[in-house]
């Protein structure tokens, strides 16, 4: 008596153990995945980390800078106008060489006066919460052709300046173009400097110099502090940029910045 | 002795956890519950028919292949998350009784084994415990699971026995090696006894505090 359809059963068997060692593989697979997953999450964990530690730096710079700048600005600054205005009501009672000796400390607070002022807005850009990116900017580069070193030149749409930048943004892009502007100034014998700001989605800012660049080659093996702090900043506030630059060809950058609508 | 007594009687260890967590237990808890109660009552009617009227209790495992399989079928209709799969178990739900019975209308006589429903049967239930592992994943604390541990008696039980089921007919009517059979049917009893320890074990966990309001 056999009522078995052995080849169902053959069947029946073949299919379990197929079950058995597709489940075994699936479990296998989905566990490497999983692995794979973390890893990646844990990379990005860090690199957020990282992001958020070097924001933080950035951003208690800024303070400290600011304070310093202020403190410098108000206090010094102060206490040197009013030894000026002490030094003058001793005008008349001198004799002449003292007079004269009178006129030169006169002349080194006035120095000191302007230093003062000078450092303290380097510190601290003043006009920037209040005249924006662009107008600061434009004093900046005012400043830097008259001291005749350089000739910066200014390219800029109409309605550029009516955009409002958050203040975190335009001080990072203060700084990054002030760095750039010091780089090229150190290192790059330049003669003419190029900044043109354009808009449409996003905000983009070329700067261009004529100076003797570089090999970018150098840049990933070792950049210096003000190229990676031009880097950190602009990373800090989602900005994407791209350098162009060959030995003897000058240096160019293209900064793109979102505009959020 | 032992495959008569000890491994039947084992049974009522998960079931006491079992009835006495049964207010705090969701409804996949309870249907393996239904499960153990509806297999002790079969198991005791078997017993009794034999011992008491020795009668013939193969048509018997025929009824209790679709109880079975209906039974815990369901408990992974209510396990899984996915509508699609629920539908899928639903069906079969349905369905594999209907083959059950064409099975031994037609095809084989309700006084031998039902070796061609019962081991689809285990093919199945093992099939919907792997698929639910793969689709749940290994949580943190998954020893503390009660679904998890019905889940592993069963795949401890349902694939093994396998084997047992698809050749019992020729063990017992062709083979009548009375000492192989005694060590295969040991072996499915054994299999048994570990699947209701893992049930007692899933019961255990069920926590008191949730009252199952």
């Amino acid at each position: 008596m056999m009522v078995d359809n052995v080849y169902l059963l053959i069947f029946y068997g073949v299919f379990l153990l197929f079950v058995l060692v597709a489940s075994f593989l699936l479990f296998y697979i989905k566990n490497q995945s999983v692995v794979w997953k973390q890893k990646r999450q844990l990379q990005e964990t860090q690199l957020a980390q990282q992001k958020e530690l070097l924001n933080a730096v950035i951003d208690s710079q800024e303070v400290e800078r600011k304070r310093i700048g202020q403190d410098l600005h108000d206090e010094i600054g102060g206490t040197l106008s009013a030894i000026k205005l002490m030094l003058n009501s001793l005008k008349n009672q001198l004799s002449i060489d003292q007079e004269k000796v009178m006129v030169e400390a006169k002349q080194l607070i006035d120095k000191m006066i302007v230093d003062v002022r000078h450092i303290s807005h380097d510190l601290s850009p003043p006009g920037l919460a209040v005249f924006g990116l662009f107008t600061t900017i434009e004093a900046f580069v005012s400043l830097i052709n008259n001291t005749g070193e350089i000739k910066i030149s200014i390219n800029q749409q109409e309605d550029i300046e009516e955009i409002d930048l958050p203040e975190k943004t335009a001080l990072a892009l203060f700084r990054v173009l002030t760095q750039l502007v010091d780089n090229t100034i150190k290192h790059a014998n330049a003669t003419e400097i190029t900044i043109s700001f354009s808009k449409n989605n996003e905000l983009q800012i070329n700067y261009q110099d004529n100076g003797k660049g570089f090999d970018l080659a150098v840049l990933d093996k070792k950049s210096g502090i003000g190229m990676q702090n031009i880097q950190s900043r602009l990373q800090m506030i989602n900005a994407t940029y791209e350098i162009a630059t060959e030995e003897g060809k000058g240096f160019a950058i293209s900064i793109l910045y979102p505009l959020a609508d | 002795m032992y495959l008569t007594y000890i491994v039947p009687l084992s049974i009522l260890i998960p079931v006491s956890i079992g009835l006495y967590k049964y207010k705090s237990a969701d409804s996949a808890a309870k249907s393996i519950l239904y499960y153990l109660l509806l297999s002790g009552l079969i198991n005791l009617i078997a017993l009794v028919l034999v011992i008491k009227f020795r009668m013939q209790n193969l048509p018997l495992l025929h009824l209790y292949t679709i109880v079975e399989a209906v039974v815990i079928l369901n408990y992974f209709r209510i396990i899984f998350v996915d509508k699609k799969v629920k539908r899928t178990i639903a069906t079969l739900i349905v369905v594999f009784p209907l083959i059950c019975i064409l099975n031994f209308i037609f095809i084989q006589d309700i006084f031998t084994f039902n070796t061609h429903t019962r081991p689809l049967e285990a093919i199945l239930l093992t099939f919907f415990s792997l698929f639910y592992l793969y689709k749940s994943n290994f949580i943190e604390n998954w020893l503390q699971e009660p679904i998890s541990w019905f889940n592993v008696g069963i795949v401890i039980y349902f694939p093994l026995a396998f084997l047992i089921f698809a050749s019992s007919n020729y063990l017992i009517l062709v083979s009548k090696n009375k000492e192989l059979n005694d060590i295969v049917w040991k072996i499915n009893a054994t299999l048994s006894l570990l699947m209701y320890f893992a049930f007692a074990r899933g019961f255990m966990l069920i926590k008191k505090s949730n009252d199952g309001r």
